[in-house]
């Protein structure tokens, strides 16, 4: 597991020394200045947000057992959409402790608080079941979506909307404050920790209820506090980022690829490619900004929209060939 | 095993995008430069006559000339960090209310020694004011004053004929307009119109309330819509049956892609657009 985990770091670390050398203005090994800029804007926080969105996308498909769960399934990415966008009701404005938070610590909140919320609707008894959990994610996805659509309709002057764009389509935030990107990165690094710790555990869930039980495994036990702390990491992810599409839905896939269904080590193969992959599309999106035509920033959730979707269409055909 | 080797290659030819030692731009530096991450503060900077310091723009610029000639350094949601530090401007300018910034963004700017003026327009007032307040912080205090009352004067050569009912809408289906309190009916009402919204901010219309007001003037603002959308407005305002309509109701569709946009010279070509529409109505009554 040790090698594995070396093995995979050095495959991420040569995909961002590789990436510090893509620009908006050069392609090539910067001076310090712009190298650091480069390592602390984009290749570290889109590292700390792909491998955030990897690892909890492996737990939910394993919790799950359903290989098209992703990390925004219990409603955090349209919790944090809705915070994000109530940050901005001019009714807020004026009231002086919430002025006082960024709209990043809203979109934590509103992420967590949904999730909290589906969590404790999907819980019967202490009972957790995976259709259940699916099902009322969408509902509230589609709710919170719905109040958005509703708030949109009713303010839809609102000053500064660009932000809500960023809380729709995704991408790394360079405007977020460095408290916020600390903190963030806290709570996906302990998250991450959890999860590898918990990863065998995922493997149990795996043979089903009666075997888990048989073996001695707490399946519902492990399942509610996987699915916690996944939700946990998306969030801190989601806060600084917004819902970047198809990294925690694809990764987990291109690892199996290379390790098979073992849940330890997809864990930290998935995590080390959803940071390789979302550093690349980062990257990508640096770059095109020179490419004149284009003449703007591209959101990266647009870029792993476009490269994702295709991507995963031929996984699902191939599946089906299978 | 093929697709193992497939995404490899894909690895591969991404990483050696990173190793083509290639300069793509070279941008202008300025020690007094500025970069306006707003197109209504670029025309403030351009009245005040501060053309040559422009060094960057945003994604969302107007100017094309200036768009082409500067590079680009994003939105003031998404800076382009990197292009800031290659040209070092003074100055950067953004849109937006000053407690609403993004707080990484005066972090950033702080340590880039970069001095962040944040301009904020609603109202018609406010642009004459940025005017002077921009040009306070940039040093030409007296420059901006004469700006704003140039402005002025050539917002004050028509003198209104009396009072006429007008709507301004804002897209091709009616739905959006703009009512009181905000930069149009400013507008509008120094042409010597009459805002037939009573609601404040930008309220959102359907056909039976549309059919409850009398406007004489419907000013639909399509910033550049084709010929097809035109037609689409004048249709829609062909078919609604205003109250107490007695004549044909006149349809002013302008098009110049910055007709939405709170700048000097958008305010001054809208306000002589509405007031001549505004006096030639008064003269058919």
């Amino acid at each position: 597991m040790f090698v594995l985990l070396l093995i995979s770091s050095g495959v991420w670390s040569l995909v961002a020394i590789a990436c510090l050398m893509v620009g908006s203005r050069s392609v090539g090994w910067p001076e310090y200045e712009i190298l650091s800029l480069r390592l602390y804007n984009h290749v570290l926080p889109a590292s700390l947000i792909g491998s955030a969105l990897a690892c909890a996308g492996v737990t939910y498909q394993a919790i799950l057992r359903n290989p098209l769960a992703d990390p925004y399934l219990l409603g955090t990415s349209s919790g944090a959409m809705l915070a994000a966008y109530i940050y901005r009701l001019p009714v807020f404005a004026t009231v002086g402790w919430i002025s006082a938070l960024t709209p990043h610590t809203f979109a934590l909140l509103g992420a967590l608080g949904i999730t909290t919320l589906v969590l404790i609707l999907c819980g019967s008894r202490g009972v957790i079941h995976p259709v259940t959990v699916i099902l009322v994610g969408a509902i509230i996805n589609s709710i919170c979506g719905a109040v958005f659509l509703l708030l949109n309709s009713i303010f839809w002057d609102l000053q500064g909307t660009g932000g809500i764009l960023t809380f729709m389509v995704g991408d790394i935030q360079t405007t977020a404050s460095w408290q916020q990107i600390y903190l963030s990165a806290l709570g996906i690094g302990i998250g991450w920790v959890l999860l590898v710790v918990l990863s065998p555990f995922l493997n149990v869930i795996r043979l089903g209820e009666d075997e888990a039980s048989s073996l001695g495994v707490k399946i519902q036990r492990i399942r509610g506090l996987g699915l916690i702390i996944a939700s946990g990491v998306t969030a801190a992810a989601v806060a600084i980022s917004g819902p970047i599409g198809f990294i925690g839905l694809i990764c987990p896939h291109i690892a199996r690829w290379f390790c098979g269904n073992d849940n330890r080590r997809l864990m930290i193969v998935a995590t080390a490619l959803g940071a390789s992959v979302l550093t690349m599309a980062d990257a990508l999106s640096r770059y095109l900004l020179s490419v004149q035509f284009i003449h703007t920033i591209l959101p990266i959730g647009v870029i792993t929209a476009i490269l994702g979707g295709p991507f995963f269409l031929i996984l699902l055909l191939r599946h089906r060939r299978e | 095993m093929g697709q193992r080797n497939f995404v490899f290659l894909i690895l591969l030819l991404i990483t050696t995008i990173g190793c083509d030692n290639n300069e793509v731009h070279k941008p202008q530096s300025r020690p007094d430069g500025i970069v306006s991450l707003s197109p209504a503060a670029t025309d403030l900077l351009v009245h005040l006559g501060l053309y040559d310091r422009i060094v960057g723009v945003s994604s969302y610029e107007a100017n094309a000339s200036l768009k082409s000639r500067l590079p680009v350094v994003g939105d003031y949601q998404r800076i382009d960090w990197e292009t800031l530090v290659v040209i070092r401007p003074r100055y950067l300018i953004v849109q937006g209310r000053s407690d609403r910034m993004p707080p990484g963004l005066s972090e950033r700017c702080q340590s880039l020694g970069i001095q962040l003026i944040d301009i904020q327009i609603d109202r018609l007032d406010d642009i004459l004011m940025m005017l002077v307040r921009l040009a306070q912080a940039l040093g030409v205090e007296q420059t901006g004053l004469n700006a704003a009352r140039k402005v002025q004067i050539q917002m004050d050569t028509v003198i209104p004929s009396g009072k006429i009912p007008a709507l301004i809408l804002l897209n091709e289906s009616g739905k959006f307009s703009a009512g009181k309190q905000t930069f149009l009916d400013d507008l509008l009402t120094r042409a010597g119109g009459e805002n037939v919204i009573t609601t404040s901010g930008y309220p959102t219309l359907d056909r039976e309330f549309l059919a409850t007001l009398a406007p004489q003037i419907v000013f639909v603002l399509l910033p550049g819509a084709d010929d097809k959308t035109v037609d689409q407005a004048r249709q829609m305002v062909d078919q609604i049956r205003f109250s107490g309509q007695s004549k044909k109701t006149r349809i002013r569709v302008i098009r110049r892609p910055d007709v939405l946009l709170p700048s000097c010279t958008n305010a001054i070509q809208l306000f002589r657009e509405m007031s001549d529409e505004i006096r030639e109505k008064g003269l058919q009554k």
